[in-house]
């Protein structure tokens, strides 16, 4: 059991680790950077606490280069951290992809990003988007 | 303060990483974290947090990866990862004390208003505090600007400190407080001097 201490010890030490990709803290980094999600909306997606978000930081992130050995590694931490496992896969999925698009073009693709933010929206968040003026 | 786990539990947690087991990672980190960092803090108590959660960090960022540089036979999983912060936190302790030490020593001259202080663009700021160093200690020769110069360069603001060097603790405040002003005026000039020397060569 942790004390409030030793929990934002834990943060700060997830936090260090968001630049590892060893760590998921890196994958999730990236991931809320990415698509502008805050602590409350990345939980809210893996349906977890906040709190689990710091336990999920300090995973390993999956091994991507074997489809059997990434969804065991997704299964075992979803079922560690307690949250959604294929919620979980498009995450680290998501973020692999955008890492790949960076390499290749600089820059990520703009649609890309504009429909994974519209498709996550539409089951996330109820607040429509205000249609642009021309 | 928390306590660090007992050998069994870092045992099988040793294990769990030899088998890749994604989630090893966040238990040792839950279990040995707050612990090595209470302990390291309880060690260097002047130290800031920052530098001693980077050591606790490093040492368990390079275990996670690299497990089997642990050698079970030669001692526990805990002393090999607090030995490990222990000596990166000496490290990172020395290199911020001479970064002090460098700044301090740019920071009294330019303070000064010297225009002589800048060091051609291609030489390195630590080259010049390795020579400097050296000549100062020959420069100075008496052991009462050499203790107040050291107080100097470990960053000492306290007047009753250098006060205490010049023999002169019993004075008033304010007196005090010219006579410290003076001595280290002075010895900021021999500095000065130095480094215009050292510039020119």
């Amino acid at each position: 059991m942790q004390n409030d201490h030793d929990l934002s010890e834990l943060r700060a030490a997830a936090a260090r680790l968001a630049a590892d990709p060893f760590f998921m803290a890196w994958a999730l980094a990236n991931y809320q950077m990415e698509l502008r999600l805050n602590d409350q909306q990345l939980a809210k997606a893996l349906e977890c606490d906040i709190d689990a978000l710091t336990t999920l930081a300090l995973c390993r992130t999956p091994r991507v280069g074997d489809e059997k050995l990434f969804l065991s590694d997704v299964q075992a931490i979803a079922k560690y951290v307690r949250c959604d496992w294929k919620e979980l896969a498009k995450i680290v999925r998501t973020v692999q992809s955008l890492v790949l698009l960076k390499r290749f073009n600089g820059t990520p693709e703009v649609q890309l990003l504009k429909a994974a933010r519209d498709k996550l929206g539409s089951h996330k968040n109820p607040v429509k988007p205000k249609p642009r003026k021309r | 303060m928390a306590s660090f786990p007992d050998k069994d539990w870092c045992v099988n947690a040793h294990s769990r990483l030899i088998d890749e087991d994604p989630t090893a990672s966040a238990d040792l980190y839950k279990a040995i974290f707050p612990p090595l960092v209470g302990w390291l803090h309880a060690k260097y108590r002047a130290a800031d947090r920052e530098p001693i959660r980077d050591a606790a960090t490093d040492a368990l960022v390079d275990y996670i990866k690299h497990p089997k540089r642990w050698d079970p036979r030669r001692g526990t999983l805990i002393s090999y990862i607090c030995m490990a912060a222990d000596r990166d936190l000496q490290n990172a302790l020395k290199k911020l004390q001479r970064l002090r030490k460098h700044e301090l020593l740019s920071a009294d001259v330019e303070d000064e208003g010297f225009d002589r202080n800048v060091l051609p663009e291609d030489s390195d700021p630590s080259d010049a505090m390795a020579s400097l160093l050296p000549a100062l200690e020959t420069q100075v020769t008496s052991e009462r600007d050499r203790r107040l110069l050291h107080l100097m360069l470990e960053g000492e603001r306290s007047t009753d400190k250098f006060s205490e060097v010049l023999g002169i603790q019993n004075q008033p405040k304010q007196e005090k407080a010219r006579t410290v002003k003076q001595h280290k005026d002075r010895l900021k000039k021999v500095i000065e001097r130095l480094r215009a020397q050292l510039n020119a060569k």
